[in-house]
């Protein structure tokens, strides 16, 4: 099951020998003394799909920069040689042109330029010193046309959908005649029905002749799509499937040693309410303007017990994060109906009062709304708790500061378990247990997660799954698990309910099947 | 909480690099603060060559610290503001309508202290109506105080008719000017090093267990200590005493630097400065901290335009102009990023200082005050351009 890695050459039946559309060998890369790759051997045949698979930080994001040229030739350790003769790209522009294109993660799609100008943002036409408008709206128009999307190339970007954004930047790619296309996580923003259309055009792309590498963190979607799959882990390729392998084969390589303990998280008995709910609404709705008409949430009745992970699943505009927003007293427009936190009724105003009620918000932003950039970990940990750890009202108690820290990162696990680093220098996954940490202030009584686990590999997901169900039952503390991974939702919570246009639907007891919220999600139940 | 039995959990966190720690010299003067001494250092043996001896003079120093000590003031105010993500561009104007308001004052016979504190006083209603419209009304600090600059010095003006005010008292003027007896600065030095003892010995216990570089931090302490130790020594025993203008320096610095190191307003400080959204989903209230921010400014200027006074003499209709521009310069050099979150306050001194020298050197040397500027745009920019440059390479691991 798990080849050897071969630099190939291809023979085709009559006999001639033709080289692979792609090959790597031997690349290697250092930043400092620091090595991300050792030595990686790839190749890649024309209307191929290679998936690529990794934990963050396994190197998959530095390989893509170097076969797309960001990362120049000179600076890295190997040869790329792209249909049979060696390749020095010195930038991503001459990557490009021969017809490698990478598209990265995060698009950098501008609203308010026409669809046809961000197609072809850096290769627009001119016509003297001018731009040529007109040409630029037929090129795109072309390449919408393989698509077969009914767009108007001269709208403003900004009336795309997500996944929309991402295909006109594979079609203008494609128009550009590229030969290898580059995908990095190009699902992750998008809904499960976005990617159903991407993935359905990926096989089209695919069968143009044109390779495609696809790097994701979604391992259902790798069997809809690739032919192998390559498994990098730190740094190192570790496994290559000729075909794709089930899922657990495909995790065990990511992790290594980590998965068994990953296969440990064994679920535990089902939970029993007691007591009176932490968290009670009733008749919740959020507007986004005053005269109440654009809704956002609607009619919101639940209830969270004291110890029980209530999940909250929904597709993305479902409502789910204006209604966290709304409780945390963080949401700008009207907010109706009634809240109860441990008895005491009120909606917050702000984050402080909302904190002084007992109740704490995991951002779904972590990056703009959570980490506090440049700041140390001990900083960022206990920014929502310095109003307990004061010395005469005004300066802050050091000593109390250094303990409570200490102790956090030690239960949460962070790592390295250092509190004076920047937190800058943490990876994403333990970047979020700080973040959990800074929400276990004193008086805690009902904690909202807001897709806890986004952008966060699979080995700190396990973690944070174990440190949030450690949270809920040790500390009797409510919590509101959001999320739009399926998976997660399902064995991660005692009870879900599903958001569908602003209201929520049926309530689905722990192990309900995708099948089920998926279609409550869709509003099919109704 | 048995959350603690799974911190075990084999890590996703990349492969800890080998990193040799960097020889001792290396890690206590860093690269870019190593370029700016060495830039300092020879533009003073410069000044001293070719002044004949007379730039590094005790009467010189005390010269040096009375012209300076109203840009450190500033400076200080304003480098809260920049870390926390702000900006004051009213500061010039500010202090020179409270220059008019402590002179009138003194004019009207009250004594220094009631002077003094007036001029603080309005100052920090000036801050507050500043950070009021500022937190309240949503609009830019850049806006509001590029309205202030225009607006404080237009009302000073037209109240004075461009008057001067003055002259005042010679215990005004003392303020600043007035040299202390031989005494104090020997306590000073005193002070400075037994400040330096302890610090860093507290410093080196709370670091020496987790951190293979623990001896950094407490050696750069002690030699600044020793450093400041001397100098006061030395101005105060071989010329004609220390000026009081030393006195408002240590205070401020002092102050400020406890500020932000220890008080639950510091703090904030820099968290706002780093992510103000964050900061806000975090429960701090981000207005009220800027508030109190525009607040301690104003307060700040109402204290350097009574330095200014005392300097002069009289409150003059030029009082304070550039003084803005001077103060976010000196905070610049000083490592203050105006991205926001970071920055010291002993930095933005000594960006202060440097400045100073530059402007004292050239004086004695005849250079013209036109020519003097574009030396300190050099070094303005050549200084942020370095930072920068290393930043950029650190980040991209070269």
């Amino acid at each position: 099951m798990m080849n050897s890695i071969s630099s190939e050459t291809t023979e085709i039946p009559n006999g001639t020998v033709t080289s692979a559309l792609l090959e790597g060998r031997h690349l290697s890369k250092a930043y400092g003394s620091f090595r991300v790759l050792h030595g990686i051997d790839l190749s890649l045949k024309r209307g191929e799909v290679l998936a690529v698979v990794g934990e963050n930080g396994a190197g998959k994001s530095t390989l893509m920069k170097i076969l797309s040229g960001v990362i120049p030739s000179g600076s890295y350790e190997g040869d790329l040689i792209v249909e049979g003769e060696a390749a020095k790209f010195s930038s991503v522009q001459e990557g490009d042109a021969a017809g490698i294109v990478l598209v990265p993660q995060e698009l950098h799609v501008i609203p308010h330029l026409s669809i046809a100008e961000n197609m072809f943002a850096g290769h627009l036409p001119g016509r003297y010193a001018l731009y040529d408008e007109a040409k630029t709206v037929r090129w795109a128009e072309e390449a919408l046309g393989l698509f077969q999307m009914n767009v108007n190339p001269r709208a403003r970007a900004s009336t795309l959908s997500p996944s929309e954004r991402r295909l006109i930047v594979l079609a203008a790619a494609l128009h550009r005649s590229a030969r290898l296309l580059i995908l990095d996580e190009p699902t992750a923003a998008l809904t499960d029905t976005e990617s159903e259309v991407l993935l359905k055009q990926l096989h089209f792309i695919r069968n143009q002749g044109v390779g495609i590498i696809y790097i994701t963190h979604r391992l259902d979607e790798i069997g809809k799509v690739a032919d192998r799959v390559l498994v990098l882990r730190n740094g190192t390729l570790v496994a290559s499937f000729g075909s794709v392998p089930p899922r657990e084969q495909m995790v065990q390589a990511m992790l290594g040693d980590a998965f068994h303990s990953l296969k440990a998280l064994a679920d535990d008995a089902p939970f029993a309410p007691s007591g009176s709910p932490l968290l009670q609404v009733k008749a919740l709705s959020v507007y986004a303007d005053t005269a109440q008409t654009r809704t956002r949430a609607k009619d919101i009745n639940l209830e969270i017990y004291p110890g029980e992970i209530l999940g909250l699943y929904g597709l993305v505009g479902a409502g789910r994060t204006e209604l966290a927003r709304a409780l945390f007293g963080v949401w700008p427009g009207p907010v109706t109906g009634q809240c109860f936190i441990d008895g005491r009724e009120g909606i917050a105003n702000s984050a402080q009062q909302a904190m002084g009620m007992g109740l704490s918000l995991l951002v779904e932003d972590r990056k703009s709304q959570g980490v506090l950039q440049g700041q140390s970990v001990a900083w960022n940990m206990t920014v929502a708790m310095l109003k307990s750890m004061t010395r005469f009202g005004v300066l802050v108690d050091q000593g109390k500061e250094r303990e409570k820290v200490a102790d956090l990162i030690r239960k949460l696990g962070v790592r390295p378990a250092r509190s004076e680093v920047s937190i800058n220098a943490l990876s994403g996954g333990n970047q979020q247990k700080v973040l959990l940490g800074r929400c276990l202030f004193d008086g805690l009584k009902v904690l909202i997660l807001d897709e806890p686990t986004l952008g966060v590999d699979i080995g700190a997901r396990a973690e944070i799954y174990r440190l949030v169900r450690g949270i809920a039952r040790d500390l009797r503390i409510a919590v509101l698990f959001i999320s739009s991974d399926v998976d997660e939702v399902r064995t991660e919570c005692d009870r879900i309910v599903v958001m569908y246009k602003s209201r929520l639907q049926t309530s689905f007891p722990r192990g309900a099947t995708t099948e089920q919220l998926l279609s409550a999600a869709t509003g099919a139940a109704n | 909480m048995n959350m603690t039995a799974h911190a075990t959990t084999p890590s996703s966190s990349p492969p800890v690099p080998v990193a040799r720690p960097r020889p001792l010299i290396a890690r206590l003067i860093p690269l870019r603060t190593a370029v700016l001494l060495s830039a300092f250092v020879l533009l003073v043996l410069y000044f001293q060559v070719a002044s004949d001896g007379f730039f590094i003079t005790s009467n010189n120093a005390a010269l040096l610290i009375r012209q300076t000590a109203v840009v450190v003031v500033v400076a200080a105010g304003i480098s809260v503001l920049i870390i926390m993500g702000e900006f004051d561009l009213s500061v010039g104007s500010v202090a020179f309508f409270t220059s008019l308001i402590a002179g009138k004052m003194q004019m009207a016979g009250f004594d220094v202290a009631s002077s003094v504190l007036g001029a603080m006083a309005v100052g920090a209603i000036i801050g507050l109506i500043q950070g009021f419209i500022i937190t309240r009304f949503s609009v830019p600090a850049f806006v509001v105080t590029l309205g202030g600059l225009l607006l404080w010095r237009g009302l000073g003006l037209t109240w004075t008719n461009a008057q001067a005010i003055g002259p005042v008292s010679d215990s005004f003027t003392a303020l600043t000017e007035g040299r202390m007896p031989a005494v104090f600065a020997v306590v000073g030095a005193a002070l400075a090093i037994l400040y330096g003892l302890w610090a860093s010995a507290s410093q080196y216990s709370k670091l020496k267990h987790s951190s293979p570089t623990a001896i950094d931090e407490p050696i750069k302490i002690l030699f600044m200590s020793l450093l400041v130790a001397a100098t006061l020594l030395w101005i105060g025993h071989f010329g004609r005493g220390l000026p009081y203008a030393a006195l408002w320096i240590a205070g401020i610095v002092v102050l400020f630097e406890f500020m932000l190191a220890r008080s639950q307003f510091g703090r904030r400080t820099f968290l706002v400065g780093s992510n103000h959204e964050a900061a806000m989903y975090a429960g701090i209230n981000v207005k009220n901290t800027v508030l109190i921010g525009f607040v301690m400014m104003g307060t700040v200027c109402g204290l350097a335009g009574s330095m200014i006074l005392a300097r002069v003499g009289t409150s003059t209709p030029d009082a304070g102009t550039n003084l803005e521009l001077t103060a976010i310069a000196a905070a610049v050099i000083g490592g203050v990023s105006l991205r926001g979150g970071i920055g010291t306050i002993r930095g933005a001194m000594m960006g202060a200082f440097l400045l100073a020298n530059i402007d004292n050197g050239m004086s004695l040397l005849g250079v013209s005050s036109y020519a003097q500027n574009v030396v300190k745009a050099l070094i303005l920019v050549f200084a942020v351009g370095l930072d920068s440059y290393f930043t950029r390479r650190q980040l991209l691991g070269k």
